[in-house]
């Protein structure tokens, strides 16, 4: 089966997926840090305004289909409009102005990280993060997440291929319950899975220290260009306000 | 005399739930000689390797490249053994292919000798050019080979394969035995596929009910169709006996 969530583009030819993780990652992390941090002034709106057009250009030079970034900001628009709406209450009545402020802000720093796990690959971000000296547990730990999610996910497929095929004529009552079950077999199977992957790993040595390969690392004039121009582009609409 | 590269003494193991999976388990492998422990299944095969691995605990001695099994040579015993287990997806924990296969040699040589060590273990099974592919894009047999290549790059004394045909389609397994074919290191294969058995095998050891019932060359025991069959295994046909001839 093939799987493609996280970074199904992540190989595509673009300028923005020809700049180097480590860059990517300082970049657009900080402009997405930026925009979370955006108070709600007018300059802030400005700022706001200014930072969604940077998002959407990235999103088009990365020749990913744009529908793909409402499709997935579909999975974070549930807690956000949660959130927007406790803000646009906050004075006893609702004010559409907030909601529609701290809604944005949500949706451009998402812009942002989908351009930077839309365009890398997942491996290549770990790299990067490990350059910056994340911490080799947690490393680790979103590397078997990557890994072990997939499989996961075709075992329940199996699993929910076959109840179909076994019960095809069950009551809605009937199937909620069969369903329940297979999820609960699923973490009984990924518990037995586990333990099997654990033992691989000492057979192996396993030691997160020295889990990913060291990669020459050499940066382009490409990624000077786009880390010059993204700070610039930053501190000037800061500076501007 | 030469250290054996596999030995175990009287060797038995339990399960957690009393069940006696290997009794009295005797004998030695040379380095270099290539071991298919045959029988059928749940005959205790796999438990074998688990048990020389460290993995579950068990009475009487085993000893693996020269250092006994216990708690603190396990180390040393994991550097110097590796293993294929028979599902791939449980081997293969990172996310791209030259990632996994580096992951073994990196953690014994320096980086030069590891990336070498890698090309060379890609080359071998065939997988040069999957290097950036991801772990999940990949099918059952390219993975069997990439858990394969992870173990070769290590460059093993003893590498112990649990089933490494099954589910295999033709092309894979030839693929498989061709690059099984050219290893010189110790190879310990449990299985049941008589047709891997004619072509590589130095030597066979049927495992049956967690006990020794034979061992010896494979032209001995192959032709041995009451033994096979008094064991729940299917005998070679004739044309992979002629095979076996053949070769020796």
């Amino acid at each position: 089966m093939e799987h493609g969530f996280l970074d199904k583009y992540a190989d595509l030819k673009s300028p923005i997926h020809s700049v180097d993780p480590r860059v990517k990652l300082v970049v657009l992390l900080t402009a997405a840090a930026a925009a979370s941090f955006l108070p709600e002034t007018a300059d802030g709106i400005n700022i706001l305004y200014y930072l969604m057009v940077a998002a959407a250009v990235l999103i088009l030079l990365t020749r990913i289909p744009p529908l793909l970034y409402f499709k997935r900001a579909l999975i974070i628009l549930p807690p956000v409009i949660m959130l927007s709406l406790v803000y646009a209450f906050n004075d006893g009545f609702f004010n559409a102005n907030t909601f529609i402020f701290y809604t944005l802000k949500a949706l451009t720093c998402f812009a942002f990280l989908f351009t930077m796990v839309g365009t890398t690959r997942f491996e290549k971000l770990l790299k990067a993060l490990k350059f910056f000296r994340a911490p080799a547990l947690i490393l680790s730990l979103l590397s078997f997440l990557y890994r072990y999610v997939f499989v996961i996910q075709d075992e329940l497929e199996r699993m929910l291929r076959a109840k179909e095929l076994k019960l095809p004529e069950a009551t809605r009552k009937f199937n909620l319950k069969a369903t329940f079950l297979l999820i609960g077999m699923i973490f009984f199977r990924s518990f037995e899975r586990s333990e099997r992957i654990y033992r691989s790993m000492l057979a192996r040595n396993y030691d997160p220290e020295i889990a990913f390969a060291p990669e020459k690392l050499k940066l382009k004039a490409t990624d000077y260009l786009f880390a010059f121009s993204g700070i610039l582009y930053l501190c000037l609409i800061f500076a501007l306000q | 005399m030469r250290t054996p590269a596999v030995e175990a003494k009287n060797l038995s193991c339990s399960y957690s739930d009393g069940t006696l999976a290997l009794s009295g388990i005797t004998f030695s492998i040379a380095p270099g000689e290539r071991v298919f422990i045959i029988g059928p299944n749940g005959a205790g095969k796999s438990t074998l390797f688990l048990c020389l691995l460290g993995f579950l605990p068990y009475t009487g001695y085993a000893s693996v490249a020269g250092f006994k099994v216990i708690k603190e040579n396990l180390k040393n015993i994991r550097s110097k053994a590796g293993i294929v287990f028979q599902d791939p997806d449980d081997q293969i924990f990172m996310p791209s292919v030259y990632e996994d296969v580096f992951f073994g040699a990196g953690a014994r040589y320096p980086e030069e000798k590891a990336s070498k060590l890698v090309e060379e273990a890609l080359q071998t099974t065939g997988l040069k050019g999957f290097e950036n592919r991801l772990a999940h894009h990949l099918s059952f047999g390219e993975k069997k080979r990439v858990a394969i290549a992870g173990v070769l790059a290590t460059r093993p004394e003893v590498i112990m394969l649990d089933e490494p045909t099954s589910n295999l389609d033709h092309r894979h397994r030839s693929f498989l035995i061709e690059t099984l074919n050219k290893l010189e290191s110790t190879l310990i294969i449990a299985t049941h596929d008589m047709n891997l058995v004619v072509r590589l095998a130095d030597r066979v050891i049927i495992l049956f009910n967690g006990q020794i019932v034979a061992d010896g060359k494979p032209e001995k025991i192959l032709t041995d169709k009451k033994l096979l069959e008094s064991v729940w295994l299917e005998p070679p046909c004739e044309c992979e006996l002629n095979m076996l001839f053949n070769r020796l």
